[in-house]
């Protein structure tokens, strides 16, 4: 099976958001939805405080909740692995908004309708890279076929993401840098 | 469809902007509801329509990044900003900011139509006028001032906003102020510290004086100084990254755990205001423990010239340094061939004793044991020395400093202190190294004087700082009017208070370009609407890329915003001195006429046509021969003119107000710093919603046990206030910030009250005219409401 999915170096990502706001201009997005949000991360360690950031979209998961929820049929895994959703059979129910452990499906309050992160499949399919991968200032993201790498070294999970065994997102990430934290709350 | 998605608009919430003063809501109500919206994109229509041509511009404010974009321009309107490949795609580049910029094109608050003053000053009420109105009324006004009290009533007020040459604050305005022959008051931000910086190079202040970010991915050592690079430039980071994965060590000096400080090997969290004490520790241990680069002292750098005991100049012979020659032990020119000249010791020449510079400037850090600034910086004693190692021995590397260092009294020699750190580790002309900042659009693109001066007439330059009291005083010009563009003066410039009480009731008129009713325009008589980045087509200066720029106009501008360009078109017309604006192509091309374009084959219709093209050699190196700009060809880091006020070499003082020895440390314990952070640049990106909806208010960040120890709880509330004013704003908690220092990120145009710029004040080193902006104190409480001070 393909499967697309995102490769995500958490200690290369800045934080800058430029991700986030390159999703935003490419779907022309209002106030209340982010299909793409970065996270600060923050952890006590024995040493300090641990900071790095996470961007996460949707993780077009090979077990998709959306999907198996929906009482619309709005979701659609293609070939490829990415979940897609079609907007115009969504009745705006939100069962997929509470069902997603990722907070991907976004629900807009101007039209009443729910959408994500369809990983840009018209950009991917016209040869393009997602916005957010473009947009990217320290390439810290990339899209990955998750069929073809080799996995060695990569992380399922890192802290903070949500249980991955119910839905096996299609994310991986680089392991964090382990350096010297700083800060102490004490 | 679309037109009923349009109608909706985007719903910013205004809840901030109704906090401010009453101005705001009258400003709202004025320009009215949306008539533009952001949601015509689909996503499906992005790639079916694969045949429009996106247009390449430059995203041009003060990070100076100058990223080109990709600007899709569907049915008049922009629906997209992506990155534009560069010549070197390592340099391909666009940021939250900039991908935002079809959110300010379109902007329901945009400025429709110029306008003049209906009310009080700072009231908010406005009335439409003509643009022949407009420029009729200013170039009145203006040949009545110029005839009652002579040209230099007239101040044309610019600061960053724009790198554009014809409407950026750096080339046409100069030509504007030039043609006018009126003072033009700019600068006095970013220039202390470069100031110190460059003088030992012979070079300007912002010239092209650092390798090219491309090249530092050949750094073993970088330090961060003062610079939050991971979010104020954040273009250049991925270079810095890449050292640091080829196995650079990343010191970042900042007293701030910034998001940069939290990428870093070594954090060094200093006592703000103490980082020259710093330089200097890591001078002494360098100088100490043998780890001076001798090689590049004795024949790159004034380290072995004898300096005179009676009156502190290089001792000289047919004008040139004298060295002494450890072969003929005698003093020899400093360029004389065979001689060994010898690095420290003093010898009498014709009856007075000279000492070499080297050793001078050991008695001037000897004291600073890393026990003694550890005392002084709060830096523990072993980082120092770890510090002061790395750059000496884990070479190449380089200091690239920010400007938050920069923005205290003493910068200068900070400045200094770093230059000499890089001249005593012979971290210079080499691949690898980075030398304060990557800067390329003034030098030499600034010194076309031809084209900035045609008329053969030229501006009164006045440090910005030295505005106020020049108002004030009507000396040394007598300052009646101000016509400012490029320029949130209000929020970009210090003492708040004085403007808007002392200098403003001065001043008989006041016009003032911008895109937005911001804090400044409130206080104007005229304000006329201006162009958008993507609006207009001309030169752009490059910042941090070794690129001539040009950009093209991807659409009419909007409404009835003119170029600044047009807007000077139209006003010297009626001044009858429009011959020297000529049409923005042909002006464009009269720029580009200068030898260093034309030696390389740049031609205008060649860089018209590429858009970006390289000017400088590939990597970009400077210094490789060892030969600096000075009247020696060293680096003299012993700057005989400062010898007057002994500062010929790098010394430690504190600040005016943020060092602890400050009077006012009791009356107000809190260092405030107003940070530059990833959301905006300066005072531009105020109301994009995209951005506003990450970052929706400003804080005053805390350290949780300074706002607990006054009974202060996360998100309540809080005043800041001084003897000078106050400002009052949600308080955060944020372990990041260090005990002792009160945060605000730095641009917020309204407060529920007051404003930071309330609480900074004006005082300038002489000479150096620079704003201090974080030489701060303040104190801070919790706000009740009602009457304030």
């Amino acid at each position: 099976m393909r499967q697309v999915g995102f490769l995500v170096d958490v200690s290369r990502c800045l934080g800058c958001r430029a991700c986030e706001v390159a999703c935003k201009n490419y779907f022309g997005l209002g106030e209340t939805q982010r299909y793409r949000r970065v996270s600060e991360v923050e952890w006590q360690t024995e040493d300090g405080i641990g900071l790095f950031y996470l961007s996460l979209a949707c993780n077009h998961c090979e077990n998709p909740e959306c999907f198996r929820v929906c009482p619309n049929r709005t979701y659609r895994k293609r070939r490829d692995g990415i979940v897609v959703h079609d907007a115009g059979l969504c009745d705006g129910c939100c069962t997929c908004v509470k069902a997603c452990p990722y907070g991907a499906p976004q629900y807009d309050a101007d039209t009443g309708k729910v959408d994500k992160c369809d990983l840009c499949v018209s950009r991917l399919d016209a040869g393009l890279r997602p916005a957010c991968e473009e947009a990217c200032t320290n390439d810290a993201l990339k899209v990955i076929f998750l069929d073809r790498i080799d996995e060695t070294g990569l992380l399922k999970s890192v802290p903070t993401l949500p249980d991955i065994r119910i839905t096996r997102p299609s994310i991986r990430f680089n392991p964090p840098v382990v350096r010297k934290q700083w800060l102490s709350k004490k | 469809m679309q037109s009923e998605k349009e109608s909706k608009g985007f719903s910013i919430s205004r809840r901030n902007f109704l906090k401010g003063t009453a101005a705001v809501g009258t400003t709202v109500g004025l320009l009215g509801v949306s008539t533009y919206g952001l949601k015509w994109l689909q996503p499906a229509q992005a790639q079916t329509e694969a045949k429009e041509e996106p247009i390449r511009s430059v995203c041009s404010p003060n990070c100076w990044q100058t990223c080109n974009h990709l600007v899709t321009v569907r049915d008049g309107k922009v629906v997209k900003s992506a990155p534009a490949p560069m010549p070197e795609r390592t340099y391909d580049r666009i940021c939250l900011r900039g991908l935002t910029h079809l959110q300010r094109v379109h902007h329901p608050e945009r400025i429709k139509y110029p306008m003049k003053r209906a009310g009080e000053r700072g009231e908010g009420k406005w009335e439409k006028i003509s643009w022949e109105e407009a420029f009729n009324t200013i170039a009145e006004k203006f040949s009545q001032l110029r005839k009652q009290y002579g040209k230099q009533s007239i101040a044309i007020v610019g600061q960053s906003g724009n790198y554009g040459v014809l409407n950026g604050g750096y080339a046409g305005q100069y030509r504007f102020s030039g043609v006018l022959e009126a003072v033009h008051a700019t600068g006095s931000v970013d220039t202390s510290l470069s100031t110190g910086f460059a003088a030992p190079m012979g070079t300007g202040i912002f010239d092209a004086y650092s390798n090219e970010p491309l090249d530092w991915v050949n750094a073993r050592t970088i330090i961060l100084w003062g610079s939050a690079c991971a979010e104020t430039q954040i273009n250049e980071w991925h270079f810095i990254q890449e050292a640091k994965e080829k196995g650079a060590r990343l010191v970042v000096i900042d007293p701030i755990y910034t998001a940069t400080a939290q990428k870093a090997d070594i954090w060094v969290n200093l006592r703000p205001a103490s980082d020259t004490a710093l330089a200097l520790g890591l001078m002494r241990e360098i100088m100490a423990q043998g780890m001076v680069d001798k090689d590049f002292l004795l024949h790159h750098t004034c380290a072995p010239f004898l300096v005179r005991s009676d009156d502190k100049q290089f001792a000289r012979a047919e004008k040139k340094p004298l060295v002494w020659d450890t072969n003929s032990q005698s003093a020899k020119p400093h360029d004389s061939s065979g001689i060994v000249p010898e690095l420290e010791g003093t010898h009498p020449i014709n009856g007075v004793a000279c000492t070499t510079a080297y050793s001078l400037l050991w008695d001037k850090v000897k004291d600073y044991t890393p026990q003694k600034v550890a005392e002084l910086t709060e830096v523990p004693a072993s980082m120092v020395v770890e510090v002061a190692h790395l750059l000496a021995a884990n070479k190449p590397g380089g200091i690239k400093f920010g400007f938050g260092a920069d923005r205290y009294h003493h910068a200068n020699l900070l400045g200094q202190a770093m230059i000499t750190l890089l001249g005593l580790t012979g971290n210079m002309g080499k691949s690898g190294n980075i030398l304060g900042m990557a800067f390329y659009g003034f030098d030499p693109m600034i010194y076309n004087a031809g084209w900035l001066f045609p008329a053969g007439t030229f501006p009164a330059v006045l440090p910005l700082m030295r505005l106020q009291d020049t108002v004030i005083k009507q000396d040394p010009h007598p300052v009646k009017a101000l016509y400012i563009m490029c320029s949130n003066l209000l929020v970009q410039t210090a003492d708040r208070n004085k403007w808007l009480k002392e200098v403003w009731p001065k001043l008989e008129f006041v016009v003032a370009v911008d895109q937005f009713l911001n804090n400044t325009m409130d206080y104007a008589d005229i304000i006329l609407p201006a162009a958008h980045y993507y609006e207009t087509e001309e030169p752009v200066l490059a910042g941090d890329v070794p690129y001539v720029l040009y950009r093209r106009q991807a659409l009419e501008p909007l409404l009835e915003a003119k170029p600044d360009w047009e807007i000077y078109q139209g006003i010297t017309t009626k001044m009858g001195l429009g011959q020297y604006f000529p049409e923005k192509l042909q002006a464009s091309k009269e720029w580009f006429d200068m030898p260093i374009l034309k030696q390389q084959g740049i031609t205008f219709d060649k860089i018209r046509q590429e858009q970006a093209v390289r000017f400088l050699p590939n990597p970009y190196i400077p210094w490789k021969d060892g030969k600096f700009k000075t009247e020696s060809g060293k680096l003299e880091f012993y700057l005989e003119k400062m010898a007057a006020t002994a500062e010929e070499l790098p010394v430690f003082k504190w600040p005016l107000e943020a060092g602890p020895d400050s009077k006012l440390a009791g009356k107000y314990p809190f260092v405030l710093l107003t940070r530059h952070e990833k959301f905006r640049i300066h005072s531009q990106y105020e109301n994009q919603p995209w951005l506003r909806e990450l970052n929706p208010e400003p804080v005053a960040d805390l350290n949780p046990k300074d706002a607990r120890a006054k009974g202060i709880a996360d998100g309540e509330m809080v005043e800041v206030y001084n003897d000078r004013g106050h400002v009052v704003l949600k308080c955060r908690y944020n372990e990041s910030i260090r005990p002792g220092v009160v945060h605000i990120q730095q641009g917020w145009w309204r407060y529920v009250a007051g404003h930071h710029q309330e609480l900074t004040h004006a005082q300038f080193k002489e000479g150096i005219f620079n704003y201090s902006f974080f030489d701060v104190r303040v104190d801070f409480r919790k706000y009740a409401g009602g009457e304030l001070h």
